[in-house]
């Protein structure tokens, strides 16, 4: 590719004219959509729903849920996701808004808090109707913004009472147990170990022997539990982890020192622990119900787009909300096997029914 | 074990002489494949062929573009940089942190700062005689390493968007500034090597560095040089990728260092040095870009995606190296 410097020359011109005659301008051409809302013809919509990895049984489900619900009003839905890169996340939302916006309805799980404003501000800029959930930071309010109709979270503190008291419950109302918490610096782990302190305190027999980090993982959970079952040895009667991964764990390190009489609970309802629960060695876990998750986002955008249901009319408390979550036992685990979404919970007049409050 | 390909070394290789039209036909092929894959792209889905559309595309490609064009610097001296993406990692989280500081100034001192970075590892390079994969390879992860200890391992937001503002701006309400600022680089960085002897001695560092050496060739400085010029091309992608995202992050960019390395090959710039150009580079992003954006968008799954891009990378990479200008395939 012989490239003379004329050419080079001539390519530097051409921008530099383009740059000094033309001006620059915040937006790019042909954007300013705005879209009147309501104004979509339902056969217009375009739903998509954008999670990180399709080989996560959870995330799976999900937009297995989004498709339940596009059936539901005849449409499809485009599956998208991003590897849990932050960076192509950005590329493919920005890719889909440069598209046609104008009845785009996104229910999108960003990959970080701090990957939340450029989605919503992009989503704003364009016109299209977004909901996130899990993640953004406190400081951005979702009612400042007129697309970003939603944001959808758990309460952690919620589940982590829900499994504390079950564990209560499963080792007769007295005697030790011990927790494992997840990343120390993340508001889930905070958040549901609080929610173990509140079950204890309501469950005063109930003695926390010893609490350490296992950091979400597997393996490092299996570590610690080992080390914990040797300096308590029979005492420990249940254990607390704050996710169903330090769970399994765990449960291997029980199996491993051959004990049976040890409770264990977790949160997220991932498929081993449901397998476990219905094998009945592990106790309980809370599920926030993917495919719901994958159904509810696309229904709320689709409802405002189609007029059904009007931005303003969106009561400030369910702007950014906490969903209900499930308490998963061995009595009801079967329905949790192959979660399936319920066309009731995405009827226009029904969106917020699972709301527990707004987030504080 | 590699085998020499014995093409004729053409005499018209030596002697500029008129190109013929198989010559011209594939020193075009990049743009040539850049043409076809959007056409494919519009057939399967119609509404991506928009303006509004390209124009992201071409936004997306920025960050991609000036980390390919640096890298090839290195690449055409014989040398690979593996660090660029990891370098533009720390310095998205150095950006986040300094311009509380520094204000508008903020820019210059990461370009700065990242180009002291890419000459030390050209120094190491050079002086110590340790391969360049390895020098970089092991810059990768110290650069890694210090991002995440200086970030607390997780991403830090950028509130005060002032510095970064220009970059976000469209030229004439299409170009997007930040692929403006690309393509200035591009061709700044060609013109400069094409005025001056840079070129000649990249090229000879390239083919041939003992030749190059006994020509009288500053071959030692030359790479330097263009270790230097690559990591201040991860420090402006830095930038740019903050300038969208909001933030920096310790991983932010590390997910590109293997499309700047496909932008590079399937530019047709030959990855054991010489024989290539920025301007193929620039191509080559554009052609990956499409397929990161492009592939997922117009609807395809995203199991086959990984594929599809694999087997683009290399049918491109298939048309587009000039194979008698590169004697031994490696």
């Amino acid at each position: 590719m012989k490239f003379t410097s004329r050419h080079t020359a001539a390519v530097i011109g051409v921008t530099l004219a383009a740059a000094t005659l033309t001006g620059c301008t915040e937006e790019a051409g042909g954007g300013g959509t705005a879209a009147a809302a309501g104004a979509c013809d339902p056969a217009d919509v375009t739903l998509v729903g954008q999670v990180r990895n399709e080989s996560n049984p959870y995330e799976a489900a999900w937009l297995d849920g989004g498709d339940a619900f596009a059936e539901q009003v005849g449409l499809t839905q485009e599956r998208l996701t991003y590897d849990g890169d932050s960076t192509r996340q950005q590329e493919q939302i920005s890719q889909l808004l440069a598209g046609d916006t104008e009845c785009l309805v996104m229910n999108v799980l960003p990959n970080g808090d701090s990957d939340t404003p450029p989605i919503v501000e992009g989503a704003e800029e364009a016109g299209a109707y977004l909901v996130t959930q899990w993640n953004k930071p406190a400081d951005l309010n979702v009612t400042d913004y007129d697309s970003w109709l939603s944001h959808i979270t758990y309460d952690g503190v919620e589940s982590g009472k829900q499994i504390g008291d079950a564990l209560a419950e499963a080792v007769g109302g007295s005697g030790g147990i011990i927790a494992l918490q997840g990343i120390l610096d993340t508001g889930a782990a905070k958040d549901r170990f609080a929610g173990l302190e509140e079950s204890l305190a309501a469950n005063p027999d109930v003695e926390l022997l010893d609490d350490q980090t296992a950091n979400f993982s597997r393996a490092e959970a299996l570590e610690v539990t080992k080390t914990l079952l040797t300096k308590h040895g029979d005492d420990v009667k249940g254990i607390w982890a704050a996710n169903d991964d330090m769970a399994l764990g765990a449960l291997e390190a029980l199996q491993q020192a051959g004990r049976d009489d040890v409770a264990v609970v977790g949160i997220d309802a991932v498929p081993d622990a449901l397998t476990a629960i219905e094998d009945g060695t592990m106790t309980a876990t809370v599920s926030s119900d993917g495919p719901w998750q994958g159904g509810i986002g696309l229904a709320i955008g689709y409802c405002v787009a189609t007029g059904e249901l009007a931005v303003e009319d969106i009561a400030a408390e369910d702007r950014a909300w906490y969903a209900e979550q499930f308490l998963i036992e061995q009595d009801n685990v079967a329905d949790f096997v192959s979660p399936e979404t319920d066309e009731a919970d995405f009827a226009c007049d029904n969106l917020f029914s699972r709301s527990q409050g707004a987030m504080s | 074990m590699s085998a020499p390909v014995l093409t004729t070394p053409a005499p018209d290789a030596v002697v500029p002489g008129r190109p013929t039209v198989g010559q011209r036909l594939t020193s075009f092929m990049p743009v040539i494949a850049l043409v076809v894959l959007l056409a494919a792209l519009t057939v399967a889905d119609p509404g991506f062929l928009t303006l509004s559309s390209l124009t992201a595309a071409v936004r997306t490609s920025a960050p991609l573009v000036v980390l390919a064009a640096g890298a090839t610097l290195v690449v055409l001296c014989g040398g690979i940089d593996l660090s660029i993406a990891a370098l533009c990692s720390l310095a998205t989280v150095f950006f986040a942190l300094w311009l509380p500081d520094l204000g508008g100034l903020t820019t210059f001192a990461i370009i700065a700062a990242t180009g002291a970075i890419g000459a030390l590892q050209g120094v190491a390079h050079v002086l110590f005689r340790i391969p360049s994969f390895i020098v970089t390879l092991g810059g990768m992860s110290i650069f890694s390493a210090i991002a995440l200890v200086i970030s607390d391992a997780g991403p830090v937001r950028v509130v005060d968007r002032d510095a970064t503002n220009w970059l976000t701006l469209y030229v004439g309400g299409v170009v997007p500034m930040a692929f403006v600022v690309a393509l200035v680089l591009v061709a700044a960085v060609s013109l400069v090597l094409r005025l001056t002897p840079l070129e000649s001695w990249i090229r000879a560092t390239g083919y041939s560095e003992s030749a190059a050496r006994l020509a009288g060739a500053p071959v030692d400085r030359v790479k330097i040089a263009a270790f230097t010029v690559s990591g201040a091309c991860a420090g402006l992608a830095a930038v740019m990728l903050v300038s969208r995202n909001f933030s920096g992050s310790p991983t932010m960019a590390d997910n590109l260092l293997l499309p700047a390395v496909a932008a590079i090959v399937v530019g047709g710039t030959a990855i054991t040095g010489g024989h290539g150009s920025l301007w193929r580079s620039l191509a080559g992003a554009l052609v990956v870009t499409l397929l990161r954006v492009g592939l997922p968008i117009v609807g395809v799954p995203s199991a086959y995606e990984q594929i599809l891009y694999g087997a683009i990378i290399v049918a491109a990479v298939a048309l587009t190296l000039d194979r008698s200008k590169v004697l031994i395939i490696k």
